[in-house]
């Protein structure tokens, strides 16, 4: 490498730069934020998560579940960044879920599943000598919601390209991301019903969407507590909400 | 070999050493085995020593196949010396961790198809608590601990012998009688036993001391060897047709 | 369809009966360099199982679960021990008994041990029974080309808080079921325990409440299999687990 410049260290994904950064993984954070925003909401009756569709053309179709997507029975997972490598992380959690189904005969923790998900975010680079499948060759440039219900009751969690896994009660993030955990910390409180946080991140995406909000360009799904299923709410049951939205 | 199968060893024992005994008794343990080794029905060496120390504190004693059991000693003298090397000459392996390894050699070895065709007792003092070990494992890899173990023709023919003179406290001299009580038994029934014998004792204050075989008296001044079987009266059947 | 193909009798007479017996002079007169090494000696070869027999007992109960077994192991007509557990206790809440061969139920118990030891550490939280029963099932299946050579029960409380007993034979395939036996004896326990527990082709299955009253069934159990069976003997293992953890105690039984 050419030395002298610390502009280099950005090049290889295995360089720290002298003041102990990995650019290229806070790039791929950077890359989130282009991302379209993705909400969850934990409440004690369950947890909501939402998302905004971009449509940039009115002749393509409004794909269904492309940003949020079933990991498992029991848990969901929405994405913000390049949706192209969510899959790839997505792909591996569902078999991690269905492994743990097959050994152990019960859902895997939420927190299992997103230390899965990360485990293989921080797995990028050159890989080891002898190793069959070659890793990815760079961070994976998207951050996942990844909610649900086990045995320690509703859970949400927020991986990102870092490896880095978070708990949260309400969490926002892709380009609308700031704006939205502003306009959720206002409202949010611990105890409200799975029915108000749905409508509290309808109202958010309202807010912070730059076209108006419809039934095809959003998408909810929750998972109750009490039953700790996955459901996927029905573009009727997202217009009833939007009519009702300030 | 079979081109394309893996390299196996004994399938089939062709030197063996007969059995082995162990007791435990007031000061420590007693190992005992003859040194005797057949080929088949003929007894290929008559001065073999079927007993070694494994470390300063423990001792093994194996009848079966005697080339096993000169592997087995390899696989513990290297696994010894390696320790020695990687812990700058301080050893940290109790008896029961030999007793351990040794059933998971041996279990390797059967999984494999390519068993060390052995039955071992292994015994130990440690020297710093006194604890003291009995263990025998077969080619199997089973483990068995006891107060007092044999292997081989002397687990049917000596087990009441054993059974009835075995105490806690028995001192040097009495466990070397009971052993000598079952050698004679085995060297007058078992074809492949001899009457030389060998003795090892492990004790807190001494350590392994592997100690010289020696013979040991049977009795045959019955007058039955004396008088010549033909002068016997025997009822002699004659068949008919 | 072919009956004659159909049973595994027919198969069985295709296959020995049919077969054509080489004689000596067509292996002579191959190639030398087509000729195998005779790795069968005249007495054969390895044999890597062995059967230590014993008998184990286990009944489920409302609240707990009841572990009788008998504490001899065999070999051929020789008694190897007269003081082995066959029982290992794998979580607080579980153990696992097992008859068969003593150096694969070692193996197979500390296994079990090791991954329950892995699964605290990657899940943070301890196993429960239904998930070792299927952990159990798929570690059995897993060696289907040499199996090992233990039948086992698992037994544990359930996170009902109800005892439970699942059973499995060598190469993995179970059953939950209210009682169990496994091992040498198994053949006579099982008429005792059709007998005194609601179970086995039950719809309704009760579970019995009363922990001494099973505990005493248990023990008649295994010293009336040891009355008959010559490998079970010597002493019997109690082994009870229930909300509080789990408890041990033996009695002599007869030990010719």
């Amino acid at each position: 490498m050419w030395m002298g410049s610390k502009e280099h260290y950005d090049r290889g994904v295995n360089t720290f730069s002298p003041e102990g950064r990995i650019y290229q993984i806070e790039y791929a954070i950077e890359a989130i934020k282009f991302g379209s925003t993705a909400i969850g909401i934990r409440t004690n009756e369950g947890v909501v998560l939402g998302v905004e569709k971009k449509l940039p053309s009115k002749l393509m179709e409004p794909a269904k579940s492309e940003k949020l997507v079933e990991i498992d029975r029991h848990c969901g997972c929405a994405m913000s960044g390049i949706v192209g490598d969510a899959r790839i992380l997505v792909d591996h959690a569902r078999v991690e879920a269905q492994n743990h189904r097959f050994n152990y005969a019960e859902a895997m923790s939420i927190e299992q599943i997103t230390e899965a998900v990360s485990d293989l975010a921080i797995n990028f680079g050159e890989g080891y000598e002898g190793t069959k499948r070659k890793p990815m060759a760079r961070p994976y440039g998207v951050a996942l919601l990844i909610a649900g219900v086990d045995d320690n009751g509703p859970q949400l969690y927020q991986t990102d390209p870092s490896g880095t896994f978070l708990q949260w009660q309400a969490r926002a993030i892709g380009s609308g991301g700031d704006t939205a955990m502003t306009y959720i910390k206002e409202s949010y409180h611990s105890n409200m019903t799975l029915a108000e946080a749905e409508k509290l991140v309808m109202q958010t995406l309202k807010s912070v969407m730059e076209e108006k909000i419809q039934s095809d360009n959003v998408e909810i799904s929750i998972v109750r507590t009490d039953t700790k299923r996955l459901e996927t709410r029905t573009q009727e049951y997202v217009n009833n909400i939007i009519s009702t939205l300030a | 070999m079979i081109s394309g199968q893996p390299r196996t060893h004994t399938q089939v024992p062709v030197n063996i050493g007969t059995s082995v005994m162990g007791l435990r008794y007031k000061d420590g343990i007693m190992l005992a085995a003859d040194t005797a080794v057949a080929y088949g029905s003929m007894k290929k060496t008559k001065h073999a020593q079927r007993m070694a120390a494994i470390s300063s504190d423990t001792a093994i004693a194996c009848s079966g196949e005697m080339s096993d059991f000169q592997e087995l000693l390899k696989i513990f003298r290297e696994k010894h010396d390696g320790d020695v090397i990687e812990n700058d000459g301080a050893l940290f392996l109790k008896p029961t961790d030999y007793f351990n390894y040794l059933s998971r050699v041996q279990y390797q070895r059967r999984m494999k198809g390519d068993p060390l065709w052995n039955g071992s007792i292994i015994g130990g003092v440690r020297q710093d608590s006194g604890d003291v070990f009995l263990g025998m494992v077969d080619l199997y890899g089973t483990k068995v601990e006891g107060n007092f173990l044999l292997t081989g023709l002397a687990a049917h023919y000596c087990q009441v012998l054993m059974q009835n003179s075995w105490r806690a406290d028995l001192t040097e001299a009495e466990a070397r009688a009971i052993i000598e009580d079952c050698m004679k038994v085995m060297f007058y029934r078992d074809k492949k036993a001899s009457d030389e014998i060998q003795i090892t004792t492990i004790t807190k204050d001494q350590g392994v001391k592997i100690h010289d075989p020696y013979r040991i008296q049977g009795e045959w001044n019955f007058q039955f060897f004396h008088d010549k079987t033909n002068e016997f009266w025997r009822p002699i059947r004659i068949y008919n047709n | 369809m072919d009956l004659e193909n159909y049973t595994n009798v027919n198969i069985f007479k295709k296959v020995y009966e049919k077969r054509e017996v080489s004689s000596i002079h067509n292996v002579v007169e191959q190639p030398h360099h087509l000729l195998k090494d005779n790795t069968q000696h005249a007495k054969g070869g390895f044999n890597p199982y062995v059967n230590n027999q014993g008998t184990t007992v286990a009944i489920a109960g409302k609240d707990f679960v009841l572990v009788a077994a008998d504490t001899r192991i065999s070999q051929g007509f020789n008694i190897l021990s007269r003081d082995y557990s066959r029982t290992t206790k794998l979580t607080d809440q579980c153990v696992i008994t097992s008859g068969g061969m003593v150096a694969d139920i070692e193996t197979l118990h500390k296994l079990l041990i090791a991954k329950v030891k892995t699964y605290q550490r990657q899940f943070k939280k301890t196993p429960t029974v239904e998930s070792l029963a299927q952990l159990l099932g798929n570690t059995l299946y897993g060696r289907r080309f040499m199996p090992y050579y233990a039948f086992n029960l698992l037994c544990g409380i359930d996170q009902n808080g109800q005892g439970s007993v699942y059973g499995y034979d060598a190469i993995g395939s179970w059953d939950k079921l209210t009682y169990g036996v496994q091992g040498s004896g198994s053949e006579l326990g099982a008429p005792i325990l059709d007998n005194q527990f609601v179970g086995h082709n039950y719809l309704v299955k009760t579970l019995p409440d009363d922990v001494s009253v099973v505990e005493d069934t248990g023990k008649d159990i295994i010293n009336s299999i040891a009355e008959r069976d010559i490998y079970t003997g010597d002493q019997v293992e109690i082994v009870i687990v229930d909300k509080n953890g789990i408890r041990v105690k033996r009695e002599p039984i007869r030990r010719d």
